[in-house]
């Protein structure tokens, strides 16, 4: 079904706050800095902000949920950000930022709103995360939840679930560790164009990646992003009003929030992969009347890297099995038929969930990705969160 | 209903991070998903330490069988091993 809104709601203003391991400052400063910038970006006073939308949960199990410290969600902006009488907001249980995004749209539309924020902060103190569980008995006892049928065994997070799926798919179609290197490399060569990426000024040779150490096979360390803490902050509003601000508007064209039935967290076999990240990419073409071969660069979620190339497939930019071939030959670098991740994905910008990707579309799309610029960019689209966990996603248009 | 302790690898990794307490002192350590063979899609997890397997031998449907192998005085964990393997 295609969306009735598409072109009606824009992306306005883009604000970022610095991107930094181990902050010193609570988390409460970033998320001002970064809404500060987003309205200083469109020239919106604050006070005309009546909208709020977040997906504000921490980003790994375990966390504590203070807000201002550990996430933002719309209570602490309402109470500390927002000088303005806020009439709808929203936060999110699920679907990433990307869901919070289409649904700001919607309340714009509707009229729910008429100036709206949206934000994604994030919050990586030092030290381990995932759960971490003794097998000493008194802790299996506690183990009540879905751990109860892993944690015992010592797999313990996401990037073990990561590491077996991962592994069936290397059976299957035989990627090489220099295939495997390919995003990686791709993303951090990007990230040296781009102020907002945490590794900028670091790169990265093959080398390094082939001798990275190993977190869970075939996953290296430089398979997986860098948790950082940051808030990236959009502005919203209507295509109507978006006319009176600074900066030229990049239109909202569809969603996909796939709600399919969600195949439990181990079920990490290839074919739940292929089942809920094709729903979604499926929802998002429909929904927009648009088609992969549309897109002038894709940024695509890559907590672990294998999702963006499960990504690649499920969106159908190639078949099943393709992608690590289809990423060679600069493919998938600036200057390529697919530009992916052109502002250092979250192996290289930082862990913002899929807030940074969709940044990047908005900046790509209204000619203001500087170095990285996609040359006449007019589609971008977003996919959020893995696909082995359905996701979300986007596709932000520079016409209406 | 009853099962036969009998299943197939799915899927296999090593783990070289320590992630939770109980592991860290013997890293690296093999997480195994496997398949029961009563029903498509019936995974249980297992561990192993790393002089138990050798990742060569690995492969997605490599017969598997349980061993109940006690943990402490209190506790004993289904592990999966290759079927014919000494427990």
């Amino acid at each position: 079904m295609s969306w009735q809104g598409r072109g009606k709601a824009a992306i306005v203003g883009v604000g970022f706050s610095p991107i930094e391991r181990h902050a010193a400052q609570p988390l409460g400063m970033f998320a001002d800095r970064a809404i500060a910038d987003a309205l200083e970006d469109c020239g919106l006073p604050a006070a005309e902000i009546d909208g709020l939308a977040t997906y504000p949960s921490a980003p790994y199990a375990g966390a504590r949920q203070r807000e201002g410290e550990d996430v933002i969600g719309c209570e602490y902006v309402i109470s500390n950000l927002c000088p303005g009488d806020v009439r709808w907001y929203a936060d999110l249980n699920g679907g990433m930022v990307t869901a919070a995004i289409a649904e700001a749209a919607i309340a714009l539309i509707s009229g729910a709103c008429r100036y709206a924020l949206v934000w994604r902060a994030m919050h990586h103190p030092a030290g381990r995360y995932g759960v971490s569980r003794d097998t000493s008995a008194t802790a299996m006892r506690q183990a009540d939840d879905d751990s109860q049928f892993s944690a015992p065994w010592g797999c313990t997070g996401p990037v073990m679930w990561h590491a077996l799926a991962l592994r069936r798919y290397i059976e299957r179609y035989h990627p090489t560790r220099e295939q495997m290197a390919t995003l990686p490399l791709n993303s951090r060569r990007h990230a040296q164009l781009n102020d907002h990426a945490f590794f900028r000024g670091k790169p990265m040779e093959l080398n390094d990646y082939l001798s990275a150490r190993m977190i869970a096979e075939p996953l290296s360390l430089l398979d997986c992003d860098v948790p950082v803490q940051a808030c990236v902050a959009f502005v919203m509003t209507t295509a109507e009003r978006a006319k009176d601000l600074k900066q030229k508007p990049a239109y909202l064209a569809g969603f996909a929030t796939n709600a399919s039935r969600r195949p439990p967290l181990l079920h990490s076999a290839l074919v739940d992969h292929y089942a809920a990240g094709t729903e979604t990419a499926s929802q998002l073409w429909k929904a927009t009347r648009m088609s992969a071969c549309e897109m002038s660069a894709a940024m695509l979620y890559d907590g672990f890297a294998p999702s963006a190339m499960y990504w690649l497939e499920c969106a159908g930019f190639c078949g099943p099995g393709e992608a690590y071939a289809f990423a060679q030959d600069g493919r998938i670098a600036l200057g390529g038929a697919l530009p992916v991740n052109t502002f250092g994905g979250s192996l290289s910008q930082g862990r913002l969930h899929g807030m940074g990707h969709a940044a990047e579309a908005v900046l790509q799309v209204t000619g203001r990705a500087g170095a990285r610029q996609v040359p006449d960019a007019n589609a971008v689209c977003v996919f959020a969160g893995s696909p082995m966990m359905r996701g979300s996603g986007i596709i932000i248009t520079r016409d209406p | 209903m009853q099962v036969s302790g009998r299943a197939t690898l799915v899927s296999w990794t090593r783990v070289h991070q320590p992630f939770g307490a109980g592991f860290d002192h013997c890293l690296p350590y093999f997480v195994l998903l496997v398949e029961l063979v009563e029903q498509p899609c019936l995974y249980m997890v297992s561990d192993a330490a790393d002089d138990e397997l050798d990742a060569e031998n690995l492969r997605a449907g490599l017969p598997m069988q349980v061993a109940f192998l006690p943990l402490d005085e209190q506790w004993t964990l289904p592990q999966f091993r290759p079927a014919g393997a000494r427990p």
